[in-house]
């Protein structure tokens, strides 16, 4: 089993707020970590796609979420060779495979294509009304050069938890 | 019309559109809470602002524009407006106006840069890309 640190551990509904404390939480124990700037960025960049992917998700479903949900957790942890940032949020069931199958395209596509597939998206987003290009995934993708780990466990018949692990290299 | 000018927040960037030099900039860190409300109204006003000059067709080729970018992050929110910008502009770039669009980073591995050719890319437009020292 590989051993890891915990460098950052957020439990709780995030707001904006809550993700410039994070960064700059992060900012500070990267000195001790000697990690380049290059690196310290790409981190951030996941950390910032994660967590306002979360908040504005769990902001439109907040009203219908039981009382007795699970409470997101962000967390950061540092692996012998990598990042591994994890982001645990509920997820209405309904949406659950809508994710799976972005997910899967992503995780399917060649490295060589996702900024071909990221291109698309964003010339897709400029003429379309929605608020997000949704192209936050296939950017976690291509800046990491990883596949992106997800699952989902059932809460209740109406929501699950959606566990998200994403993996930054050292090198 | 009126210069647009937008203080920057430690989420939010500058934005500075200068009408009398033909300047537009954008600064510093772009993940406003709310993209759309940020947004809507920059580029409400540079709409407004182009269809006027689209106006005068015959005297499009004269003008000049410089578009400055110096960012130090985008939220993937907020390419999509920071495109929508750019496509106003290429409006009258297409109309024979000058517009040089100059795209500050720090370092090559920096992926404000890699941001940059994305946009490029998109908007197929050349962008002039300087390193911030």
């Amino acid at each position: 089993m590989s051993s890891s640190t915990n460098i950052i551990e957020f439990k709780g509904f995030v707001s904006h707020n809550d993700i410039t404390r994070l960064i700059n939480e992060f900012a500070k124990s990267a000195e001790n970590l000697n990690i380049t700037n290059s690196l310290f960025k790409k981190i951030v960049v996941v950390l910032i796609e994660v967590l306002e992917n979360s908040f504005h998700y769990t902001n439109s479903i907040k009203k219908e979420l039981p009382e007795n949900i699970d409470i997101p957790i962000f967390s950061i942890l540092k692996m012998k060779n990598s990042f591994k940032l994890i982001s645990i949020n509920p997820i209405k069931k309904e949406h659950v495979n809508l994710l799976s199958q972005r997910i899967s395209e992503i995780n399917n596509c060649e490295k060589i294509f996702l900024k071909e597939l990221y291109l698309k998206k964003l010339i897709e987003s400029m003429n379309n009304d929605k608020i997000s290009p949704g192209v936050g995934l296939i950017r976690l993708a291509k800046i990491t050069q990883n596949k992106i780990k997800c699952s989902f466990n059932q809460f209740d018949n109406k929501f699950l938890n959606y566990r998200l692990e994403i993996l930054v290299n050292c090198k | 019309m009126e210069d647009l000018y937008i203080e920057p927040t430690e989420i939010s960037p500058k934005v500075k559109f200068d009408i009398k030099s033909k300047r537009f900039e954008l600064s510093g860190i772009s993940r406003p809470e709310d993209v759309v409300a940020f947004y809507d109204s920059v580029i409400f006003k540079i709409d407004s602002y182009i269809n006027q000059v689209l106006k005068n067709e015959s005297t499009i080729k004269n003008l000049s524009f410089d578009l400055v970018f110096d960012l130090n992050y985008i939220n993937s929110a907020s390419s999509k407006y920071i495109l929508q910008i750019l496509d106003l502009f290429k409006k009258i770039l297409l109309k024979g106006a000058k517009v040089k669009c100059t795209w500050y980073y720090e370092d090559i591995d920096d992926q404000i840069f890699e941001d940059g050719e994305d946009l490029s890319d998109v908007i197929k437009m050349e962008f002039d890309f300087v390193e911030r020292k």
